[in-house]
Protein backbone atom coordinates (compact mmCIF):
# COMPACT_ATOMS: atom_id res chain seq x y z
CA UNK A 1 0.00 0.00 0.00
CA UNK A 2 1.35 3.43 -0.84
CA UNK A 3 1.50 5.65 2.22
CA UNK A 4 2.45 9.26 2.14
CA UNK A 5 4.94 10.13 4.86
CA UNK A 6 3.38 12.16 7.64
CA UNK A 7 5.85 14.67 8.90
CA UNK A 8 6.10 16.92 11.87
CA UNK A 9 6.43 20.51 10.73
CA UNK A 10 9.95 20.80 12.14
CA UNK A 11 10.99 17.68 10.21
CA UNK A 12 9.48 19.02 6.99
CA UNK A 13 11.26 22.34 7.41
CA UNK A 14 14.58 20.63 8.18
CA UNK A 15 14.24 18.42 5.11
CA UNK A 16 13.25 21.45 3.03
CA UNK A 17 16.37 23.31 4.11
CA UNK A 18 18.57 20.27 3.41
CA UNK A 19 16.97 19.71 0.01
CA UNK A 20 17.41 23.38 -0.89
CA UNK A 21 21.07 23.42 0.07
CA UNK A 22 21.66 19.96 -1.35
CA UNK A 23 20.33 20.99 -4.76
CA UNK A 24 22.52 24.10 -4.67
CA UNK A 25 25.61 22.04 -3.88
CA UNK A 26 24.86 19.24 -6.35
CA UNK A 27 23.19 20.93 -9.29
CA UNK A 28 22.44 24.63 -9.00
CA UNK A 29 25.45 26.53 -7.62
CA UNK A 30 24.96 30.02 -6.30
CA UNK A 31 25.82 32.88 -8.58
CA UNK A 32 28.99 34.79 -7.88
CA UNK A 33 29.20 38.51 -8.54
CA UNK A 34 32.99 38.51 -8.23
CA UNK A 35 33.48 38.25 -12.00
CA UNK A 36 31.57 41.50 -12.61
CA UNK A 37 33.61 43.44 -10.05
CA UNK A 38 36.34 44.06 -12.61
CA UNK A 39 33.94 45.55 -15.17
CA UNK A 40 33.94 49.26 -15.85
CA UNK A 41 30.98 51.53 -15.24
CA UNK A 42 30.13 51.43 -18.95
CA UNK A 43 28.93 47.85 -18.46
CA UNK A 44 26.74 48.77 -15.52
CA UNK A 45 23.09 48.62 -16.66
CA UNK A 46 21.10 48.12 -13.45
CA UNK A 47 17.51 46.94 -13.72
CA UNK A 48 14.68 49.11 -12.45
CA UNK A 49 14.83 49.02 -8.67
CA UNK A 50 17.27 49.57 -5.81
CA UNK A 51 20.35 48.79 -7.90
CA UNK A 52 19.84 52.03 -9.81
CA UNK A 53 21.12 53.78 -6.68
CA UNK A 54 24.59 52.50 -7.54
CA UNK A 55 26.72 54.16 -10.18
CA UNK A 56 28.99 51.23 -10.88
CA UNK A 57 29.82 47.74 -9.72
CA UNK A 58 31.15 47.65 -6.16
CA UNK A 59 34.80 47.01 -5.41
CA UNK A 60 35.93 43.35 -5.37
CA UNK A 61 36.48 43.35 -1.61
CA UNK A 62 32.86 44.39 -1.05
CA UNK A 63 31.65 41.44 -3.11
CA UNK A 64 33.99 39.09 -1.25
CA UNK A 65 32.53 40.24 2.07
CA UNK A 66 28.97 39.83 0.79
CA UNK A 67 29.63 36.34 -0.53
CA UNK A 68 31.46 35.25 2.61
CA UNK A 69 28.54 36.46 4.69
CA UNK A 70 26.13 34.64 2.38
CA UNK A 71 27.86 31.30 2.82
CA UNK A 72 28.08 31.80 6.57
CA UNK A 73 24.37 32.60 6.76
CA UNK A 74 23.57 29.60 4.57
CA UNK A 75 25.37 27.38 7.08
CA UNK A 76 23.48 28.91 10.00
CA UNK A 77 20.20 28.68 8.11
CA UNK A 78 20.48 24.99 7.32
CA UNK A 79 21.33 24.24 10.96
CA UNK A 80 18.24 26.19 11.98
CA UNK A 81 19.94 28.96 13.90
CA UNK A 82 18.44 32.45 14.05
CA UNK A 83 15.07 31.66 12.44
CA UNK A 84 13.55 34.48 10.40
CA UNK A 85 16.41 36.93 11.00
CA UNK A 86 18.95 34.61 9.41
CA UNK A 87 16.47 33.73 6.67
CA UNK A 88 15.77 37.37 5.88
CA UNK A 89 19.46 38.29 5.84
CA UNK A 90 20.30 35.29 3.70
CA UNK A 91 17.58 36.03 1.16
CA UNK A 92 18.62 39.68 1.14
CA UNK A 93 22.25 38.90 0.36
CA UNK A 94 21.32 36.35 -2.30
CA UNK A 95 19.20 39.03 -3.96
CA UNK A 96 22.07 41.53 -3.78
CA UNK A 97 24.46 39.09 -5.47
CA UNK A 98 21.95 38.26 -8.19
CA UNK A 99 21.07 41.91 -8.73
CA UNK A 100 24.71 42.81 -9.24
CA UNK A 101 25.18 40.08 -11.86
CA UNK A 102 21.96 41.16 -13.59
CA UNK A 103 23.27 44.70 -13.78
CA UNK A 104 25.30 43.61 -16.81
CA UNK A 105 22.05 43.47 -18.78
CA UNK A 106 20.46 40.03 -18.53
CA UNK A 107 17.86 39.32 -15.86
CA UNK A 108 16.88 35.83 -14.77
CA UNK A 109 13.66 35.56 -12.81
CA UNK A 110 14.93 33.83 -9.72
CA UNK A 111 13.54 36.11 -7.03
CA UNK A 112 11.10 33.45 -5.87
CA UNK A 113 14.00 31.01 -5.41
CA UNK A 114 16.06 33.53 -3.47
CA UNK A 115 13.08 34.43 -1.29
CA UNK A 116 12.62 30.79 -0.30
CA UNK A 117 15.15 30.75 2.58
CA UNK A 118 13.26 33.56 4.30
CA UNK A 119 9.82 32.08 3.62
CA UNK A 120 10.88 28.74 5.10
CA UNK A 121 11.61 30.47 8.40
CA UNK A 122 8.09 31.84 8.81
CA UNK A 123 5.79 30.44 11.45
CA UNK A 124 2.70 28.29 11.14
CA UNK A 125 1.53 27.50 7.63
CA UNK A 126 2.99 30.67 6.18
CA UNK A 127 5.87 28.89 4.43
CA UNK A 128 3.65 26.82 2.14
CA UNK A 129 1.05 29.56 1.82
CA UNK A 130 3.57 32.20 0.80
CA UNK A 131 5.52 29.87 -1.51
CA UNK A 132 2.30 28.86 -3.26
CA UNK A 133 1.28 32.50 -3.65
CA UNK A 134 4.69 33.43 -5.08
CA UNK A 135 4.47 30.57 -7.58
CA UNK A 136 1.03 31.64 -8.72
CA UNK A 137 2.26 35.20 -9.32
CA UNK A 138 5.31 33.80 -11.13
CA UNK A 139 3.21 31.78 -13.56
CA UNK A 140 0.41 34.32 -13.95
CA UNK A 141 2.82 37.12 -14.87
CA UNK A 142 4.50 34.83 -17.38
CA UNK A 143 1.13 34.03 -18.92
CA UNK A 144 -0.13 37.62 -18.97
CA UNK A 145 3.04 38.77 -20.72
CA UNK A 146 2.31 36.27 -23.48
CA UNK A 147 -1.27 37.42 -24.11
CA UNK A 148 -0.29 38.35 -27.64
CA UNK A 149 0.52 34.67 -28.24
CA UNK A 150 -3.23 33.99 -28.27
CA UNK A 151 -3.46 35.72 -31.64
CA UNK A 152 -3.75 33.28 -34.52
CA UNK A 153 -1.74 35.60 -36.77
CA UNK A 154 1.63 34.51 -35.39
CA UNK A 155 3.19 31.48 -33.74
CA UNK A 156 5.53 32.81 -31.07
CA UNK A 157 6.76 29.44 -29.84
CA UNK A 158 7.85 28.64 -33.40
CA UNK A 159 9.74 31.95 -33.54
CA UNK A 160 11.52 31.04 -30.33
CA UNK A 161 12.27 27.53 -31.51
CA UNK A 162 13.77 28.93 -34.72
CA UNK A 163 15.77 31.48 -32.72
CA UNK A 164 17.21 28.75 -30.52
CA UNK A 165 17.99 26.49 -33.46
CA UNK A 166 19.41 28.96 -35.98
CA UNK A 167 20.45 31.81 -33.71
CA UNK A 168 21.88 29.91 -30.73
CA UNK A 169 22.69 26.59 -32.32
CA UNK A 170 20.89 24.66 -29.57
CA UNK A 171 20.70 20.90 -29.81
CA UNK A 172 17.95 19.45 -27.64
CA UNK A 173 16.14 16.14 -28.04
CA UNK A 174 13.13 17.29 -30.07
CA UNK A 175 14.05 20.73 -31.38
CA UNK A 176 15.46 19.75 -34.76
CA UNK A 177 12.89 17.01 -35.25
CA UNK A 178 9.95 19.29 -34.44
CA UNK A 179 11.17 22.04 -36.78
CA UNK A 180 11.54 19.47 -39.53
CA UNK A 181 8.21 17.72 -39.10
CA UNK A 182 5.65 19.78 -37.20
CA UNK A 183 3.35 22.08 -39.22
CA UNK A 184 2.68 25.66 -38.18
CA UNK A 185 -0.73 24.92 -36.67
CA UNK A 186 0.85 22.60 -34.07
CA UNK A 187 3.00 25.50 -32.88
CA UNK A 188 -0.12 27.64 -32.63
CA UNK A 189 -1.59 24.89 -30.45
CA UNK A 190 1.56 25.05 -28.29
CA UNK A 191 1.12 28.83 -28.00
CA UNK A 192 -2.46 28.44 -26.80
CA UNK A 193 -1.67 25.64 -24.34
CA UNK A 194 1.29 27.53 -22.89
CA UNK A 195 -0.60 30.75 -22.24
CA UNK A 196 -3.77 29.14 -20.89
CA UNK A 197 -1.80 26.79 -18.67
CA UNK A 198 0.29 29.58 -17.13
CA UNK A 199 -2.83 31.68 -16.59
CA UNK A 200 -4.57 28.75 -14.90
CA UNK A 201 -1.82 27.93 -12.40
CA UNK A 202 -3.27 30.36 -9.78
CA UNK A 203 -6.35 28.11 -9.79
CA UNK A 204 -4.20 25.66 -7.78
CA UNK A 205 -5.55 27.56 -4.79
CA UNK A 206 -8.96 26.04 -5.56
CA UNK A 207 -9.25 22.41 -4.47
CA UNK A 208 -11.19 21.35 -7.59
CA UNK A 209 -8.31 22.21 -9.89
CA UNK A 210 -5.38 21.46 -7.64
CA UNK A 211 -4.49 17.90 -8.61
CA UNK A 212 -4.71 18.61 -12.34
CA UNK A 213 -2.41 21.61 -12.09
CA UNK A 214 0.05 19.76 -9.85
CA UNK A 215 0.17 16.92 -12.38
CA UNK A 216 0.61 19.33 -15.28
CA UNK A 217 3.44 21.48 -13.93
CA UNK A 218 6.24 18.87 -14.30
CA UNK A 219 4.92 17.90 -17.75
CA UNK A 220 4.89 21.55 -18.81
CA UNK A 221 8.49 22.03 -17.74
CA UNK A 222 9.57 18.74 -19.34
CA UNK A 223 7.99 19.77 -22.65
CA UNK A 224 9.83 23.09 -22.51
CA UNK A 225 13.13 21.29 -21.96
CA UNK A 226 12.78 18.72 -24.74
CA UNK A 227 11.22 21.06 -27.27
CA UNK A 228 13.05 24.34 -26.68
CA UNK A 229 15.95 23.44 -24.40
CA UNK A 230 14.77 25.86 -21.72
CA UNK A 231 15.39 24.17 -18.40
CA UNK A 232 13.50 25.44 -15.38
CA UNK A 233 14.71 22.63 -13.13
CA UNK A 234 16.07 25.25 -10.74
CA UNK A 235 12.45 25.68 -9.66
CA UNK A 236 12.79 22.37 -7.84
CA UNK A 237 14.34 24.52 -5.13
CA UNK A 238 10.73 25.63 -4.58
CA UNK A 239 8.76 22.56 -5.65
CA UNK A 240 10.47 20.01 -3.40
CA UNK A 241 10.17 22.07 -0.18
CA UNK A 242 6.50 22.66 -1.06
CA UNK A 243 5.89 18.93 -1.48
CA UNK A 244 7.54 18.27 1.87
CA UNK A 245 5.43 20.92 3.56
CA UNK A 246 2.28 19.45 2.02
CA UNK A 247 3.15 16.19 3.84
CA UNK A 248 2.75 17.87 7.21
CA UNK A 249 -0.29 16.62 9.13
CA UNK A 250 -1.40 19.09 11.80
CA UNK A 251 -2.59 16.32 14.10
CA UNK A 252 0.85 14.71 14.20
CA UNK A 253 2.65 15.75 17.35
CA UNK A 254 6.01 13.99 17.44
CA UNK A 255 9.03 14.22 15.23
CA UNK A 256 9.83 11.15 13.16
CA UNK A 257 13.40 11.95 12.11
CA UNK A 258 15.85 10.75 14.79
CA UNK A 259 18.41 13.18 16.13
CA UNK A 260 21.25 11.13 14.66
CA UNK A 261 19.75 11.32 11.17
CA UNK A 262 19.19 15.05 11.56
CA UNK A 263 22.84 15.47 12.50
CA UNK A 264 23.99 13.42 9.50
CA UNK A 265 21.81 15.41 7.10
CA UNK A 266 22.96 18.76 8.39
CA UNK A 267 26.62 17.71 8.50
CA UNK A 268 26.45 16.43 4.92
CA UNK A 269 24.97 19.74 3.79
CA UNK A 270 27.65 21.71 5.61
CA UNK A 271 30.42 19.56 4.07
CA UNK A 272 28.95 20.13 0.63
CA UNK A 273 28.79 23.84 1.27
CA UNK A 274 32.41 23.83 2.45
CA UNK A 275 33.41 22.06 -0.74
CA UNK A 276 31.67 24.73 -2.82
CA UNK A 277 33.45 27.49 -0.91
CA UNK A 278 36.83 25.76 -1.28
CA UNK A 279 36.21 25.27 -4.99
CA UNK A 280 35.52 28.93 -5.49
CA UNK A 281 37.96 30.63 -3.18
CA UNK A 282 40.90 28.29 -2.80
CA UNK A 283 41.05 27.05 -6.38
CA UNK A 284 39.74 30.21 -8.02
CA UNK A 285 37.02 28.41 -9.93
CA UNK A 286 33.60 29.86 -10.63
CA UNK A 287 30.78 28.08 -8.77
CA UNK A 288 30.21 24.67 -10.31
CA UNK A 289 27.77 21.87 -9.68
CA UNK A 290 29.12 18.58 -8.34
CA UNK A 291 26.93 16.59 -10.74
CA UNK A 292 27.75 17.27 -14.41
CA UNK A 293 24.23 17.25 -15.85
CA UNK A 294 23.81 19.45 -18.90
CA UNK A 295 20.03 19.63 -18.66
CA UNK A 296 19.00 18.34 -15.22
CA UNK A 297 15.34 18.86 -16.08
CA UNK A 298 15.36 15.88 -18.44
CA UNK A 299 15.95 13.69 -15.38
CA UNK A 300 14.40 15.69 -12.58
CA UNK A 301 10.99 16.56 -14.04
CA UNK A 302 10.02 12.94 -14.77
CA UNK A 303 11.05 12.14 -11.19
CA UNK A 304 8.98 15.07 -9.92
CA UNK A 305 5.99 13.86 -11.94
CA UNK A 306 6.39 10.43 -10.38
CA UNK A 307 6.52 11.94 -6.90
CA UNK A 308 3.34 13.94 -7.57
CA UNK A 309 1.50 10.90 -8.96
CA UNK A 310 2.50 8.73 -6.01
CA UNK A 311 1.53 11.45 -3.59
CA UNK A 312 -1.90 11.95 -5.16
CA UNK A 313 -2.58 8.19 -5.33
CA UNK A 314 -1.56 7.72 -1.71
CA UNK A 315 -3.69 10.66 -0.71
CA UNK A 316 -6.73 9.22 -2.53
CA UNK A 317 -6.16 5.84 -0.87
CA UNK A 318 -5.80 7.43 2.56
CA UNK A 319 -9.01 9.42 2.13
CA UNK A 320 -10.98 6.40 0.97
CA UNK A 321 -9.95 4.26 3.98
CA UNK A 322 -10.53 6.65 6.87
CA UNK A 323 -13.15 9.14 8.05
CA UNK A 324 -12.52 12.76 7.06
CA UNK A 325 -10.59 14.77 9.63
CA UNK A 326 -11.34 18.47 9.84
CA UNK A 327 -7.68 19.06 10.59
CA UNK A 328 -6.41 17.35 7.41
CA UNK A 329 -3.35 18.82 5.73
CA UNK A 330 -3.51 20.93 2.61
CA UNK A 331 -2.56 18.02 0.33
CA UNK A 332 -5.16 17.79 -2.51
CA UNK B 1 -6.13 34.04 -6.17
CA UNK B 2 -7.35 37.42 -7.37
CA UNK B 3 -4.42 38.98 -5.57
CA UNK B 4 -2.02 36.78 -7.54
CA UNK B 5 -3.55 37.90 -10.85
CA UNK B 6 -3.56 41.53 -9.74
CA UNK B 7 0.09 41.43 -8.72
CA UNK B 8 1.02 39.63 -11.94
CA UNK B 9 -0.80 42.24 -13.99
CA UNK B 10 0.99 45.02 -12.11
CA UNK B 11 4.34 43.37 -12.90
CA UNK B 12 3.51 43.21 -16.58
CA UNK B 13 2.33 46.83 -16.72
CA UNK B 14 5.51 48.07 -15.05
CA UNK B 15 7.77 45.93 -17.24
CA UNK B 16 6.24 46.92 -20.55
CA UNK B 17 5.74 50.59 -19.73
CA UNK B 18 8.75 51.55 -17.63
CA UNK B 19 11.24 48.72 -17.56
CA UNK B 20 11.95 45.30 -16.12
CA UNK B 21 12.35 45.56 -12.35
CA UNK B 22 14.53 43.51 -10.05
CA UNK B 23 13.91 42.14 -7.51
CA UNK B 24 10.49 41.12 -8.74
CA UNK B 25 8.18 38.13 -8.35
CA UNK B 26 7.44 37.96 -12.05
CA UNK B 27 8.21 34.91 -14.10
CA UNK B 28 10.11 34.75 -17.39
CA UNK B 29 8.48 36.81 -20.12
CA UNK B 30 9.21 35.29 -23.50
CA UNK B 31 6.91 37.77 -25.12
CA UNK B 32 8.72 39.17 -28.14
CA UNK B 33 9.15 37.63 -31.54
CA UNK B 34 9.53 38.91 -35.10
CA UNK B 35 6.90 37.58 -37.45
CA UNK B 36 5.20 39.26 -40.37
CA UNK B 37 2.35 37.18 -41.77
CA UNK B 38 3.95 33.85 -42.68
CA UNK B 39 7.56 35.06 -42.46
CA UNK B 40 9.67 34.83 -39.30
CA UNK B 41 12.92 36.72 -38.84
CA UNK B 42 15.64 35.45 -36.52
CA UNK B 43 18.18 38.22 -35.81
CA UNK B 44 21.85 37.39 -35.37
CA UNK B 45 25.19 39.13 -35.61
CA UNK B 46 28.54 38.28 -37.13
CA UNK B 47 31.92 39.32 -35.88
CA UNK B 48 33.63 41.49 -38.48
CA UNK B 49 36.97 41.52 -36.69
CA UNK B 50 39.17 38.84 -35.26
CA UNK B 51 38.16 38.55 -31.65
CA UNK B 52 40.47 36.56 -29.35
CA UNK B 53 38.94 33.56 -27.68
CA UNK B 54 36.87 34.75 -24.72
CA UNK B 55 35.87 32.87 -21.57
CA UNK B 56 32.23 31.82 -21.41
CA UNK B 57 31.20 34.67 -19.13
CA UNK B 58 32.85 37.29 -21.34
CA UNK B 59 31.18 35.85 -24.43
CA UNK B 60 27.80 36.10 -22.74
CA UNK B 61 28.55 39.62 -21.57
CA UNK B 62 29.55 40.65 -25.08
CA UNK B 63 26.39 39.09 -26.51
CA UNK B 64 24.13 40.83 -24.06
CA UNK B 65 25.90 44.17 -24.19
CA UNK B 66 25.55 44.18 -27.95
CA UNK B 67 21.82 43.94 -27.47
CA UNK B 68 21.58 47.20 -25.57
CA UNK B 69 22.31 49.67 -28.39
CA UNK B 70 20.33 47.56 -30.86
CA UNK B 71 17.34 47.60 -28.60
CA UNK B 72 17.69 51.30 -27.90
CA UNK B 73 17.26 52.35 -31.51
CA UNK B 74 15.28 49.42 -32.75
CA UNK B 75 12.67 51.57 -34.44
CA UNK B 76 15.43 52.96 -36.67
CA UNK B 77 17.25 49.67 -37.00
CA UNK B 78 14.26 47.73 -38.18
CA UNK B 79 11.61 50.24 -39.30
CA UNK B 80 9.42 47.71 -41.05
CA UNK B 81 8.56 46.05 -37.73
CA UNK B 82 5.89 47.96 -35.89
CA UNK B 83 3.77 47.37 -32.85
CA UNK B 84 4.22 45.16 -29.82
CA UNK B 85 6.59 42.74 -31.48
CA UNK B 86 9.38 45.22 -32.01
CA UNK B 87 8.84 46.86 -28.65
CA UNK B 88 9.52 43.52 -27.09
CA UNK B 89 12.46 42.70 -29.27
CA UNK B 90 14.80 40.45 -27.45
CA UNK B 91 18.47 39.78 -27.95
CA UNK B 92 19.60 37.00 -25.66
CA UNK B 93 16.71 37.90 -23.34
CA UNK B 94 18.59 41.02 -22.35
CA UNK B 95 15.80 43.56 -22.11
CA UNK B 96 12.05 43.55 -22.35
CA UNK B 97 10.98 47.13 -22.52
CA UNK B 98 10.15 49.92 -24.91
CA UNK B 99 12.44 52.19 -22.87
CA UNK B 100 15.78 50.43 -22.85
CA UNK B 101 18.66 51.33 -20.63
CA UNK B 102 21.43 53.38 -22.26
CA UNK B 103 24.41 51.49 -23.58
CA UNK B 104 27.84 52.22 -24.93
CA UNK B 105 28.05 50.87 -28.47
CA UNK B 106 31.75 51.62 -28.55
CA UNK B 107 32.51 48.90 -26.05
CA UNK B 108 32.21 45.99 -28.41
CA UNK B 109 32.60 47.15 -31.98
CA UNK B 110 33.08 44.88 -34.89
CA UNK B 111 29.74 43.17 -35.42
CA UNK B 112 27.33 43.11 -38.30
CA UNK B 113 23.63 42.48 -37.70
CA UNK B 114 21.45 40.48 -40.02
CA UNK B 115 18.48 38.11 -39.83
CA UNK B 116 17.54 34.66 -41.05
CA UNK B 117 14.35 34.74 -43.07
CA UNK B 118 12.11 31.73 -42.60
CA UNK B 119 8.85 30.91 -44.34
CA UNK B 120 6.43 29.44 -41.79
CA UNK B 121 3.17 28.17 -43.33
CA UNK B 122 0.42 26.83 -41.12
CA UNK B 123 0.03 23.53 -42.91
CA UNK B 124 3.67 22.44 -43.17
CA UNK B 125 7.00 22.75 -41.32
CA UNK B 126 9.01 26.01 -41.56
CA UNK B 127 11.55 26.46 -44.32
CA UNK B 128 14.72 28.53 -44.16
CA UNK B 129 14.74 30.91 -47.13
CA UNK B 130 18.03 32.60 -46.45
CA UNK B 131 19.33 35.83 -45.03
CA UNK B 132 17.84 39.27 -45.19
CA UNK B 133 19.40 42.37 -43.79
CA UNK B 134 16.39 43.92 -42.06
CA UNK B 135 18.46 45.51 -39.32
CA UNK B 136 20.05 48.70 -40.55
CA UNK B 137 23.18 48.97 -38.48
Amino acid sequence: MIRIPSLHRDDALLLSRCVYLGLIVLLFPLKSAYSVASLSAEHFHPPLGPFTLLEAFPAPWVIIVIEFATYALLALWVVGVGQWRVGALLSGLLIVISGLTYSTGKIDHDFIILLCPFLLTLRGRWPETSLTFCLTVYFASSGLAKISWLSFDSQASLSWALTYFYGYGKSVPLLAWSLEHLPGWSWELFDQLTVWFELCVPLVILRAFRRWILLSIPLFHLTTVVLLGIDFSRLLLIYLPLILLFCVLPAHTSRVIPSRVRAILVTSCLLGLALCVAQGWLFGKSPQSLLPLERPGLLLFPILEGIVIVGLLARSKALSTKAPDPCESSLP
Amino acid sequence: MLGAYALAAAHCIVTFSVGEPYPSLQGPMFAGHLQQERTIYVPFYRETKNIPSLPAHDRLLRHETLGVPAQKDFAKLAPRFKGAAYQQFLIGHSVRTSNPRPGNPGDFPGVEWSAYKIHAPLDSPPELIGEEDVIHD
